[in-house]
């Protein structure tokens, strides 16, 4: 029903409804819990709004001149206003109240007064501007820190504790659920669900400075087999360089400035300032989601970040020759 | 003023049978009242806003009472002597409202000197800088001293007007004004005095 | 005595001496009023330069025209100055100009107030821009979210600016709100009661409440904000015990009522405008009244529904959503009237008249769309997204610019006394209505296709390219509207037809007056019995004895709040320096303190104090006239 409803509308037409980041793209219950009410009020909305356009534009037809004017003691009308200014919309608008707090009530986690019995499977922290994900399932020797990409197994209901190390960021991927802030200093729960495994795009959606723009989200559901997989992978810690140039390259990432921000389990780089790459191999993007993970884009990241993101944290490293860039680069592509 | 058309013998008598106009520096007093009241409201609603933050802690140390008390007193008898001023100058006995605004004035500079001891009294334990609870009071306090000094040099203004006779001219009762700001002022301590000191320490006392 | 030589004298009582002093002393509502609406017009311009810059940034993907700081500063600076500098301004200059002429009396209540009003408004708006012209604007939004406005994310001095700037305005803004109350309850003409007054009375009478109420929040929040940032307080900051959501529950309590400031004015002005142009009375003047004066106090109870993804309990939620769907009912019954008001009447359709109309096209959709934000899982989408920025032009363009430029092209014949041009004015009308549509209609689609607001740049493939770039055209072609109306009202000052007293055959009492009006603005005082003076049989200005000129000085009627009978006299002041100065003092006050220039400071202080004596303090100037 929905499905049809969204190829029928005009705003596919203009838009494209294609785009993953899209709040019409329904993928997880919570979107699609949503989504109904949003459809209904929009379609009604933009019904009644041409009505009214009409209505304004006809008695144009009736001209009168500047010379005459009704006499100041006719009345007349009221009935009208009491009726389409009072009587219908106060009956739309509860009938839209009402579902909203019906839908509202069908969200299991939002209100911070219930929420104390949720133990959260993944916290996500805001940084400014990147994420830094705790994965807390399980005993405490299987919990692990990684950062940006987010895996959830597909078909299962996530909850996400949703807090903030700096300023007010606040976590949404309208594809599975509606933005809810991440605030200092006031911990939010969030339950996220896809129906299917895919990648699903989102996007900081609170002002937090000069690169929020670029606090890009991607939330991947996996199968639950492949969830299984993944995390195995990413408790273990970082796979030791074998190549010479790997090998060159983590003696400059552990000697140089990248450990000082940047945590590699398994080695001494333990900065918490910025993303943990100890499986950065394994991600699609760098640059908090905004660029894609290859060699040429890992070289620009490292030696022109300010170009790229200008303002983010992370320096122009320009000090390394050629040679030391290509054996960083090897070093961080095998961090699998 | 040399005006080339002579007044208007009949528009100055209407002008003349109608009472001059003194109501509207009260009005604007009131409102003037009404918006600082807001003012400190919200200042009261950030103090409970914060305190909800950090379990009551306002509960584990209260504030100490004693220079308030005097404060209370000085406020609310300064209230009193301005009130009967405005009385007399209602009853158009100049001399006695200038001597009860003179007392008045001298109140609440004994108001802001307590005001200082109380301060100082406050600062061995607790700065701004030491919590929000800290900020949030200074801030509420300073911003009762501000007042309670404009207050005080209102009242030194009006004493140093030369009359409070119906005047021809503006300011039109200027007692009057500055009676209800200085109402203002006293109203704003005992809220104070209630919300940060007294019932902070009546919990401490198991109420 | 003959009326000529009542007139004349009259004129030299009220008349500013033209001289520089008489430009910065004078205290002439229609002389304040209009420099309120140039000065806000100036700074409409100055903040659509600004939304220009952005559009061009956003009309591709990955474009990097500016630096993200700089476009942080533009967004900011744009808010900033259309919400606050423009928007409350530009209404105030019509209530200053008109009110007084609408409700019969000489002057506002405190002219030199008034003065006062509009210098300080005029030096916070100039404080506020110090701040970019150094290049460290703010850059945190119009409502500069804590902690991110905290010293330790966003050191320089744009913030400092922000919160000085802002207490300033709300001085400001407060001294206007209480003339205004005092000017509309106690000065109407006799007979005009409070149930014949025009409906703009309503509406300034209901911002002026509601700024008294709500202003005092901005200025608590920006005390606290500048103590956090400077003086080492921990209103804000997590670590001291502090709490980010305060600012947010202060700025919205301050933010929601604020958005009616800037509204309903405006709508009132459609209120005056559309039953003048369809010939009759406007339909259902008590339903617009009550829901107008509703408006106004339920707005200080919707202000959490900018929060909903704060994270809060159902309970105070949903009693938010309650609210805003109530105070949408309280809009949708203007907008009724006044479509009703159309179908009973028979229409003139002037430019005026094309612009009223198309407030209430515009705002039908930009108000619907506020109901959509208003259900709170639907907000948990739409927040912080294009949807809203796409609201918000639709509500404040709609619900203000589109009725300020027919209030421009309404009363400007008043205000100079001669037509503006209508055939360009109805161009000008269709390219702003159709630029504004191209430009903000796809907002909304694109904001719930995902775009966040407040990002200087977006990756290609997300499908919000092309709409962009159809934004940037529209708000190009707005533009180019706005610029044709400019082009119109600089033109017809010199050689517009003459308009007359009363070139639409108005209802109102201004419209009885000479264009522009005389200083004294009217010989004899108007009696009114109806709520439509100039369509009544009654003759307001039957005076023959000159009983009702009060020509022995400044003076003007008071009259009683409800029934407006006379009940006394008021004497206005003279022109003085005094309001000028005092703004100046606090401007340098508000100057160090942005500084944190201690010393300066209390030296601003101290002056301002001393001005405030010298302007209290009696003269004897004048004593003698009555």
């Amino acid at each position: 029903m929905m499905r049809r409803l969204v190829l029928l509308s005009p705003l596919l037409l203009v838009g494209g409804c294609a785009s993953v980041q899209s709040t019409f793209n329904t993928q997880g219950p919570g979107a699609a819990r949503i989504a109904p009410l949003m459809w209904a009020m929009i379609i009604l909305f933009l019904a009644v709004s041409l009505v009214m356009w009409i209505l304004i534009v006809i008695p144009v037809r009736r001209r009168g001149s500047l010379d005459e004017h009704e006499p100041v003691d006719i009345g007349g009308g009221q009935g009208w206003v009491a009726l389409g200014g009072l009587l219908i919309p106060l009956l739309v608008l509860s009938g839209f109240f009402i579902a909203g707090l019906v839908v509202l009530e069908s969200f299991p986690i939002h209100d911070p007064s219930k929420q104390t019995r949720f133990k959260p499977d993944i916290l996500i922290i805001g940084h400014q501007w990147w994420w830094e994900v705790h994965y807390l399932d399980g005993p405490v020797n299987e919990h692990f820190v990684t950062a940006n990409e987010i895996h959830i197994p597909a078909g299962q209901p996530v909850t996400l504790e949703l807090k903030s190390a700096d300023v007010i960021h606040a976590f949404w991927v309208p594809s599975l659920h509606g933005k809810l802030d991440m605030i200092p200093g006031h911990p939010n729960f969030m339950r996220i669900e896809a129906y299917h495994p895919g990648d699903y795009a989102g996007e900081c959606a609170e002002y937090c400075g000069v690169q929020h723009a670029h606090m890009r989200l991607l939330v991947v559901a996996q199968a639950p087999s492949a969830y299984k997989l993944w995390l195995r992978q990413m408790v273990r810690p970082a796979v030791q360089p074998t190549t010479p140039e790997a090998i060159a390259g983590e003696h400059l990432f552990l000697s140089g400035p990248c450990a000082m921000c940047h945590t590699v389990r398994g080695t001494l780089a333990g900065g918490s300032v910025a993303p943990d790459l100890t499986h950065l191999a394994s991600r699609q993007f760098i640059g908090t989601n905004s660029l894609p993970n290859n060699t040429a884009y890992l070289e620009a990241w490292i030696t022109n970040a300010q170009s790229l993101e200008p303002g983010v944290l992370m320096p122009d490293l320009t000090d390394f020759s050629g040679t030391q860039l290509r054996d960083l680069v090897a070093y961080l592509q095998q961090l699998k | 003023m040399n005006h080339s058309v002579p007044i208007n013998r009949s528009s100055k008598l209407v002008a003349l049978d109608l009472p001059l106009d003194d109501t509207r520096g009260i009005w604007a007093m009131w409102m003037v009242v009404a918006t600082e009241a807001t003012l400190f409201i919200c200042f009261f609603g950030a103090y409970f806003y914060l305190e909800n933050n950090k379990d009551r802690w306002a509960y584990n140390h209260p504030p100490a009472e004693h220079w308030g008390w005097g404060m209370l007193a000085a406020i609310l008898l300064s209230a009193l002597t301005i009130w009967l001023g405005d009385r007399a100058v209602m009853r158009r006995s100049y001399g006695h409202a200038r001597a009860l605004l003179a007392l008045t004035l001298l109140l609440g500079v004994g108001y802001l000197i307590m005001q200082g001891f109380d301060f100082a009294g406050h600062w061995a334990t607790l700065t701004p800088y030491s919590n929000s609870y800290g900020s949030i009071f200074y801030v509420i306090e300073s911003f009762d001293a501000l007042h309670a000094i404009v207050g005080v040099l209102i009242l030194a203004y009006v004493l140093a007007l030369p009359h409070y006779a119906p005047a021809r001219r503006a300011p039109y009762r200027p007692y009057r004004v500055a009676a209800i700001y200085w109402y203002f002022v006293a109203t704003i301590w005992i809220a104070i005095f209630c919300l940060l000191y007294i019932i902070p320490n009546l919990r401490v006392y198991g109420f | 005595m003959s009326t000529t030589a009542v007139a004349q004298r009259l004129k030299e009582i009220w008349e500013t001496p033209d001289s520089i002093w008489g430009k910065f002393a004078t205290v002439d509502h229609k002389e304040i009023g209009i420099r309120y609406l140039i000065t806000a017009f100036v700074l409409m311009c100055i903040g659509g330069v600004e939304a220009l810059c952005l559009r061009v940034q956003l009309a591709r993907p990955d474009m990097l025209i500016m630096p993200p700081e700089m476009y942080d500063q533009l967004f900011s600076m744009h808010g900033i100055t259309m919400i606050f500098f423009y928007a409350y301004p530009i209404l105030a200059g019509f209530s200053n100009y008109l009110i007084p002429l609408m409700i019969g009396s000489r002057d506002m209540a405190y002219p030199r107030l008034n003065a006062f009003t509009y210098w300080s408004f005029l030096f916070s708006a100039i404080l506020m821009y110090i701040a970019p012209l150094m290049g460290q604007g703010p850059h945190a939004g119009w409502f500069s979210y804590a902690p991110y406005t905290l010293y330790r994310y966003s050191p320089g001095h744009g913030m400092d600016f922000y919160a000085m700037a802002l207490i300033f305005f709300m001085i400001s803004l407060t001294a206007g709100g209480i003339n205004f109350i005092t000017t509309i309850l106690k000065m109407r003409a006799p007979g005009m009661s409070i149930n014949k007054m025009p409906l703009m009375c309503y509406s300034t009478l209901t911002i002026s409440f509601a700024g008294l109420f709500a202003a005092p929040a901005l200025i608590a929040c920006c005390v606290f904000l500048e103590l956090d940032r400077r003086w080492g307080t921990h209103f804000f900051s997590v670590a001291g015990g502090g709490n980010p959501v305060l600012w947010q529950q202060l700025f919205w309590f301050f933010g929601h009522p604020w958005v009616y400031i800037i509204f309903l004015p405006a709508t009132a002005m459609v209120s005056m405008i559309i039953p003048v142009f369809s010939r009759r009375p406007i339909v259902g003047y008590s339903y617009v009244a009550v829901s107008t004066m509703l408006t106004g106090v339920v707005g200080f109870s919707v202000w959490l529904h900018h929060m909903f993804t704060v994270g809060m309990s159902d309970m105070t939620m949903s009693f938010f959503s309650a609210g805003s769907m109530m105070i949408s009912l309280f809009t949708i019954v203007q907008i009724v009237c006044w479509v009703v008001t159309m179908w009973k009447g028979r229409l003139v359709t002037t430019t005026a008249m094309h612009y009223a109309m198309a407030t209430i096209a515009v705002l039908i959709v930009g108000g619907l769309n506020g109901v959509v934000t208003g259900i709170i899982p639907v907000d948990w989408q739409a927040h912080n997204t294009y949807f809203v920025v796409g609201h918000i032009h639709y509500v404040l363009i709609g619900g203000n610019m589109f009725p300020v430029f027919a209030g421009l092209y309404y009363w400007y014949p008043k205000m100079t006394g001669r037509m503006l041009s209508e055939k360009l004015g109805k161009v000008s009308f269709w390219v702003m209505f159709l630029g504004f549509n191209v430009g903000f209609f796809p907002m909304q689609i694109v904001g719930l296709l995902g775009m966040p607001r407040r990002i200087y740049t977006y990756p290609s493939g997300m499908g919000w390219a092309a709409m962009n770039y159809i934004e940037t055209v529209g708000a190009f072609v707005l533009a180019g509207g706005i610029l044709l109306s400019v082009i119109n009202f600089i033109v017809s000052r010199k050689s517009g037809r003459i308009a007359g007293r009363n070139p639409w055959n108005a209802d109102t009492l201004e419209w009885a007056l000479d264009s522009p009006p005389e200083p004294y603005s009217m010989v004899h005082f108007p009696t009114v019995a109806t709520r439509h003076p100039l369509w009544d049989q009654h003759d307001e200005e039957d005076d023959p004895d000159n009983m009702r000129v009060l020509d022995g000085g400044r003076l003007t009627y008071i009259t009683s709040w409800l029934d407006a009978e006379v009940v006394s006299v008021a004497k206005m002041p003279e022109e003085t320096l005094a309001p000028m100065l005092l703004a100046l003092m606090m401007f340098l006050f508000f100057l160090a303190l942005a500084f944190q220039l201690v010393i300066w400071a209390c030296g601003g202080f101290g002056a301002t104090l001393l001005v405030a004596f010298y302007w209290l303090w009696p003269r004897k100037k004048g004593e003698e006239a009555l």
